[in-house]
């Protein structure tokens, strides 16, 4: 394949160099058009959402990074140097630059200034910083539209910061370029590190985001002794958590069979307000934004994976979970519940990336719940059109869930133990549907489909087989389903017995 | 796998001559002394463009290694000159992904910035840019190299512009100086230089020692072209070179008389004859009679004879000597 070669040469790009700085100077030197720049980039720079692109790398990799990397003729090392592994929660302000301001003079600018614990550069010793030096506008990784020769100053006051000959003229040191990629390499040890504590099992894309979610936190403390609170905060709860689970389990292990479900709920119920507890304590209200980057942690391929750990347990984990936690909502309610929902009413509620979606089911709880017609979750309605749920406490069950999840391997044997047991009274006393000699746990209608689950009973009430499945509706039969769901379900909040064979 | 033809055959070959010797001396003088411009000047099919192509980036390469950043370009003549299709030119002669522009401006500066990068990268702070048939350059061309040259040297790099072309460049200079852009002349055209032709028996002998000795095909065989296309002379000790006084003196006697006195002949009219005997007479045997008849045959086959008459018409040598 012929060679790429441009203004801006492989040599001019220095140890863990990053690939908002490479692209500045590529737009500074080369002064592309805005389709030689996506050419050369893989991807558009302008108009889209670039900044966390060039700066973090996040669940990815690089392989994201190929065309780029093959346009500035960079390693792989380098490639892997040039934007920083942290999960998207973690990354702050879109597309904010953190620099030394003699560094960025030389027209450098480094992806270890990125880490959110990091204060100062570790060549100058100067203190990192996020505004003009002039005018104090912020600088960030934003291309707004490439403008001949813009690349290098401030937007607000068009002071040059920086040279974009600078490595050219002045390449870094060995030692320089050593300490840069030492600072580097620790960094990924200490991810390597929190990884392990906190959650031992492998990490998928979901423990990682939750992870950035912690670091989220730690970000906006600029010592270490600061960052390292919400972490220990965090870790306090699951301390606390997994002594709860254990006690549940032995529990169950004294008590064998007979657990009830109203002594599963009153532990569940301790380990939830442990963990709200913390959760309150180290968020501000700004970072619950950050609550839609664990929700996007669910991902299909997360729930798939859990199913494959362990479909039936999980599933009825996740039952009781969301109707304990309605209940403590509606008895606890959220000190700052105002705020949260006109952050969320302000458009920042995305619909769940997890599949399936009968989880909703047990979110909404006493009444059926569906999505709008634009797909896109505002609130849960009953089918009179009442708000069943409000976002914040949406919000926080999915934040809950992910931290639950986060601990399954220790939740698993409190699954097997205890709950299966424990639901299937739940499933005679509470909630289900008498279906050709199959109880129909549940159901929830999205779309034109019908999820259900299905206990089948084989010779004990204690012993049979969970099951789901979807199939699809003919609008009549749909409009039926969710007359009768609805119904059922207000009975059941009443505290009425539950009709049976509706809708099926 | 496709068979190669024989650099000869396909005229993909370079000797290295006596004149590009001379002028490579001249260049590196150049070169050292951080010139801003300078032009080599010279008849028309006496090897510059190969000497350009294939000899000065090589000796300047061996030379100065990575002291210094070397560029070609070969300027193609535009009916209507603009800054922006020369600046397109430039980008193409150097390789440049990114041709295409939204204005002259960006392209001059996206030039600029590879010469300034490159330019760093070399000791020296110095890159030297060829340019090939200059004689056809225009004002507008020269005001936009000038333009590169300042903002080059704001970076603190010095661009040498060295400016290939006929005996039309230095008009060039004249006209520049006429038209009050003396300051172009000044830095573009101030020095210069004459690309000569063969100018005697040795140096004819230099260039067909190069066809018996140093050229090499297939590479690393160690199989001379005199070697490759006439194995059994060769080895029975018949060498191009020897013919050096015959050909020499048909060179001589083909020239018009005015010119015999500073007779200089143009290297195509002595590698055609060398070519055309290759092909033509290549053989297996041992004896091979290289005879005068022959050899003015071969030369005769050439253009040599109308185009020495030609130079005499246009006084071109007279030119070269005034200046």
């Amino acid at each position: 394949m012929k060679r790429v070669i441009l203004s801006t040469q492989p040599w001019q790009i220095q140890a863990t160099e990053s690939v908002w700085s490479i692209i500045r100077r590529y737009l500074e030197l080369d002064r592309p058009t805005t389709r030689q720049a996506s050419d050369i980039c893989g991807r558009p720079i302008t108009g889209g959402p670039m900044e966390h692109w060039q700066l973090y790398r996040g669940d990815a990799g690089v392989s994201q990074y190929a065309i780029f990397q093959k346009s500035f003729g960079l390693t792989r090392r380098q490639m892997s140097e040039a934007t920083l592994l942290l999960p998207r929660g973690a990354q702050g302000r879109q597309g904010e630059v953190r620099f030394c301001k003699q560094c960025l003079l030389m027209g450098f600018h480094s992806a270890i200034y990125q880490i959110p614990w990091m204060s100062e550069c570790p060549i100058h010793g100067l203190p990192l910083q996020r505004e003009c030096w002039n005018c104090g506008y912020p600088v960030n990784a934003h291309w707004s539209g490439i403008h001949s020769g813009d690349a290098y100053k401030c937007r607000k006051c068009h002071v040059y910061l920086g040279d974009p000959f600078g490595t050219a003229r002045h390449p870094l040191t060995t030692a320089d370029r050593r300490l840069l990629r030492n600072v580097h390499s620790k960094y990924l040890r200490e991810l390597e590190t929190i990884c392990r504590v906190y959650f031992p099992a492998t990490s998928n894309g979901y423990r990682f985001s939750e992870l950035g979610y912690i670091l989220h936190s730690e970000k906006m403390n600029s010592s270490k002794e600061k960052y390292l609170q919400p972490l220990e905060k965090t870790y306090s709860a699951k301390c606390e958590i997994r002594r709860h689970s254990k006690k549940l389990a032995q529990t169950a292990h004294e008590e064998g069979s007979s657990l009830r479900y109203e002594r599963l709920e009153k532990l569940l119920k301790s380990i939830y307000k442990s963990f709200r507890r913390n959760y309150e304590k180290r968020m501000d209200v700004r970072q619950h934004r950050s609550m839609n980057h664990i929700k996007s942690g669910y991902s299909h391929g997360d729930m798939m994976e859990i199913e494959r750990h362990n479909r039936d347990s999980t599933f009825i984990v996740w039952c009781l979970l969301w109707r304990m936690m309605e209940n403590i909502h509606k008895r606890f309610p959220l000190s700052y519940d105002y705020r949260l929902t006109g952050q969320i009413f302000g458009g920042n509620v995305q619909r769940p990336l997890w599949e399936p979606q009968f989880l909703g089911r047990f979110f909404g709880s006493i009444g059926p719940a569906w999505y709008s017609e634009q797909g896109a979750v505002a609130s849960w309605h009953a089918s009179d059109g009442s708000r069943l749920c409000e976002p914040d406490l949406w919000s926080t069950c999915h934040a809950f869930t992910a931290y639950l999840l986060s601990l399954f391997s220790e939740m698993e044997l409190l699954a097997d133990a205890v709950i299966r047991l424990s639901f299937v009274e739940a499933l005679r006393d509470d909630f289900q549907y008498e279906h050709l000699g199959i109880k129909i746990a549940a159901t929830v209608v999205h779309g034109n489909t019908l999820y259900f689950s299905a206990w089948q009973p084989v010779d004990r009430i204690s012993e049979g087989r969970l099951t789901w499945g979807r199939f699809a509706l003919r609008s009549r039969e749909r409009r039926i389903l969710m007359h009768a769901e609805a119904e059922a379900f207000a009975m059941f909040a009443r505290g009425g017995s539950t009709p049976s064979n509706q809708g099926l | 796998m496709r068979d190669e033809l024989h650099p000869l055959l396909l005229q993909s070959y370079a000797l290295y001559t006596a004149p590009i010797d001379e002028m490579c001396k001249q260049v590196e003088r150049w070169v050292d002394a951080r010139i801003t411009g300078a032009y080599i000047y010279g008849l028309s099919r006496i090897g510059k463009s190969k000497a350009v192509r294939d000899w000065f980036p090589a000796l300047l390469r061996e030379s100065y290694g990575d002291r210094l950043a070397v560029f070609r370009l070969i300027y193609a003549q535009q009916n209507q000159s603009s800054q922006l299709s020369f600046l397109k030119r430039i980008a193409h002669g150097i390789n440049h992904n990114h041709i295409k522009a939204s204005g002259a401006s960006d392209l001059e500066w996206r030039i600029a910035s590879y010469f300034i990068v490159r330019g760093l990268k070399a000791t020296l702070r110095q890159v030297v840019l060829f340019v090939d048939e200059a004689q056809y350059m225009t004002e507008i061309e020269f005001h936009t190299l000038c333009n590169l040259q300042n903002l080059v040297e704001d970076a603190g790099v010095r661009l040498s512009v060295i400016a290939v072309g006929t005996h039309q460049i230095q008009q060039q200079s004249q006209t520049f100086i006429l038209a009050h852009n003396a300051h172009l002349s000044a830095r573009f055209l101030a020095h210069r230089a004459r690309f000569r032709g063969i100018r005697s028996a040795g140096e004819l002998r230099y260039v067909l020692n190069g066809y018996d000795e140093t050229t090499d095909w297939p590479e690393g065989s160690g199989t001379s072209y005199t070697k490759y296309f006439f194995p059994g002379a060769y080895e029975n000790g018949f060498r191009l070179a020897n013919c050096t006084g015959i050909l020499w003196d048909i060179y001589y006697d083909l020239a018009p008389p005015t010119l015999r006195n500073k007779l200089e002949v143009p290297m195509e009219y002595i590698a055609t004859p060398m070519e055309i005997l290759c092909k033509n007479h290549a053989a297996e045997h041992e004896s091979l009679d290289l005879d005068k008849s022959l050899l003015t045959k071969v030369v005769r086959m050439t253009n040599y004879v109308t185009m020495m008459r030609e130079i005499v018409g246009a006084h071109l040598i007279d030119q070269a000597e005034d200046s």
